[in-house]
């Protein structure tokens, strides 16, 4: 089929416009001067070695391990959830549905804003500081629970539920049934699930910015005060590191189970 | 190898309405049985209370005079093959047909001989390897089965296993079916709607109307005397008419006209199918009508007959073919009449 012109140019318009600031934040890390600009006034590595500075390696730590374990703790929890209210679906279950969607439509920072005063209300009815890390923590698990449910509901939807009957009909229990073959069924689900928590989790700057506190400041926060403070082109550094991290994960994704696969 | 019998039996969704009420049926050893009857008369519910689905809050259910009602479903060692076939789509076929023996902990050397040997009679050893979602339907419907009898059932039971499959398949299916079940002497009851497909290979008929059963008989004496306006219609007694009984054997239709047929106490109706009504133009006819509508069905014609008492169905394959508005004359043969008393 021949190629209409037209639509080369749009798709050409668009994919630029997606990748231009991109290639803007790649050229302005190799920058030697400390400022940032475009193009760049001579070529070097040293924001690179900045980039990797104890601030924000912390950052990255808190990052990471907040996402990893909001990402398992709303998986534990959203799996059962997807489960139910794919099963049992009537009228109840699309009302509580909406309810377990909420945090979507609800704006990440007033969702801050809320936990943050929840907080308050803590410190100050029960004299009791919540460690931040946790509520971090929390807030995270909060804004993930809609994603997992939805992804893994998307995979027990298509699940025909009389294959639990089939399987105690051969002499297996519900947990066998669950172990053997719900979970391993709903595997690639799960794996979107994960990654798409966990990098929402990750890049999430709205639901931390009232939560955070001294060891408890995930990267994003970081890397937003340093743009304010400094300006220097360290912050693009790191932005180069996370976009290849981030490739990286896709890339590995993709060769070992398929992303595209298992996605829909 | 086992006899069902449910004796009793009462079951209900939800605790208030009976869908099942002193229900009972016996199946003999090794016999395969077709529970037939029109959507939502129950036949599903019987299923689901002999597997254990629905739990029943009276009666037995008795296999070589144990009770099993009671018994929980992973126990009761019954193969089942549901109407979508409910194949584990993260298992391979072998894993699927393997999956009972793996939970009965059998060695795996032996476990291995009879998947495999399961998989021959069921002419998959070639797709052992392949996913349920790469299987054709028919070839779904071969694991199903092969799955539910790898684990030497006491009893088979069949929810509707035909239905998915085109009409061709069907009938290599149901011979297959009834293969297994002669070669594995199991006893079976199948589920079904359809008269074709339960006829063909059952011993024995249960037809069910309303949470009760009508009918329980061979195919043989169902098809040729009904003994209920209900089982008649379903069987393809198309035409039945009031009459009112005069004598031994003999009987009145509404036009005046007088029949003979079989005698049966308390006769209200007669009933006839449409390929049993002669249809002759010179002599003196039982009932009169106008042509209504012809359809042809490649064999022969079928009339709808406008007549004195209400429609008649007619097929006839004569080599005089009649046209809408036609008069048309017919007669009913006393040996194909048949006589209905409720």
């Amino acid at each position: 089929m021949k190629k209409s012109k037209l639509l080369t140019i749009f798709v050409c318009l668009v994919f630029f416009y997606l990748i231009y600031p991109l290639f803007i934040t790649v050229v302005a890390s190799f920058n030697s001067k400390d400022i940032l600009t475009f193009p760049i006034d001579g070529f070097s590595f040293k924001w690179y070695i900045s980039a990797f500075s104890s601030s924000y390696i912390s950052g990255f730590s808190i990052s990471f391990r907040v996402g990893v374990i909001a990402t398992i703790i709303s998986l534990f929890f959203g799996i059962p959830v997807a489960y139910g209210l794919a099963k049992y679906n009537d009228k109840f279950t699309k009302r509580i549905k909406n309810v377990f969607f909420s945090p979507v439509l609800i704006p990440g920072i007033v969702l801050s804003y809320s936990l943050f005063l929840c907080w308050v209300f803590i410190a100050k009815e029960f004299d009791m500081k919540l460690p931040k890390l946790l509520v971090l923590m929390l807030a995270h698990i909060i804004i993930l629970f809609p994603y997992t449910i939805r992804v893994i509901g998307g995979a027990f939807d298509k699940f025909d539920f009389i294959i639990e009957d089939a399987a105690i009909s051969l002499g297996a229990s519900k947990k066998d049934f669950i172990l053997h073959i719900l979970l391993p069924s709903i595997t690639p689900a799960i794996v979107s699930a994960s990654v798409l928590s966990f990098i929402t989790s990750f890049n999430n700057i709205p639901i931390s910015i009232f939560l955070y506190g001294r060891g408890a400041t995930p990267l994003p926060i970081i890397m937003m005060q340093d743009v304010e403070k400094y300006g220097d082109p360290s912050v693009a550094a790191v932005s180069v590191v996370l976009l290849f991290i981030t490739i990286g994960i896709t890339f590995l994704i993709e060769k070992t189970l398929g992303l595209n696969n298992y996605g829909r | 190898m086992s006899r069902l019998q449910l004796n009793d039996l009462k079951v209900s969704y939800d605790g208030k309405v009976n869908i099942l009420e002193d229900y009972n049926l016996e199946i003999e050893n090794g016999t395969l049985v077709s529970i037939l009857g029109p959507s939502g008369c129950g036949k599903t519910t019987t299923l689901k209370a002999v597997a254990g689905f629905l739990e029943a809050r009276e009666g037995e259910i008795l296999i070589d005079d144990e009770d099993y009602s009671k018994v929980p479903i992973n126990k009761r060692n019954f193969g089942i093959v549901f109407q979508s076939y409910a194949l584990f789509p993260n298992m391979t076929v072998y894993q699927n047909v393997e999956y009972g023996l793996k939970l009965r902990k059998v060695p795996v050397e032996q476990r291995k001989k009879q998947v495999l040997d399961i998989l021959e009679t069921v002419e998959l050893i070639s797709l052992k390897e392949r996913k349920p979602e790469n299987l054709s339907g028919g070839q779904r419907q071969r694991v199903a089965l092969a799955r539910a009898l790898v684990i030497s059932p006491k009893l088979l039971l069949l929810d509707e296993p035909l239905s998915n499959l085109d009409a061709k398949l069907r009938i290599e299916m149901r011979s297959q079916i009834k293969k297994m079940q002669q070669k594995f002497n199991i006893t079976t009851i199948l589920i079904t709607h359809d008269q074709e497909e339960c006829f063909s290979i059952s011993d024995k008929v249960a037809i069910m109307n309303d949470g009760k059963i009508e009918q329980y008989d061979t195919p043989e004496n169902i098809y040729s005397s009904p003994n209920s306006i209900f089982v008649a219609d379903f069987v393809g007694f198309k035409n039945l008419l009031d009459v009112t009984k005069i004598g031994k054997g003999l009987y009145k239709l509404r036009n005046g006209k007088e029949i003979k047929a079989k005698d049966v106490n308390n006769a209200k109706k007669i009933a006839i199918r449409p390929q049993n009504i002669v249809v002759d133009q010179k002599v003196e006819s039982l009932i009169e009508g106008h042509i209504k509508v012809r359809t042809y069905l490649g064999d022969s014609y079928q009339y709808e007959v406008d007549s004195e008492l209400g429609d008649i169905v007619v097929n006839t394959s004569d080599s005089i073919v009649l046209n809408t508005g036609d008069t048309i004359k017919l007669n009913f043969p006393e040996s194909e009449i048949c006589v209905l008393s409720n």
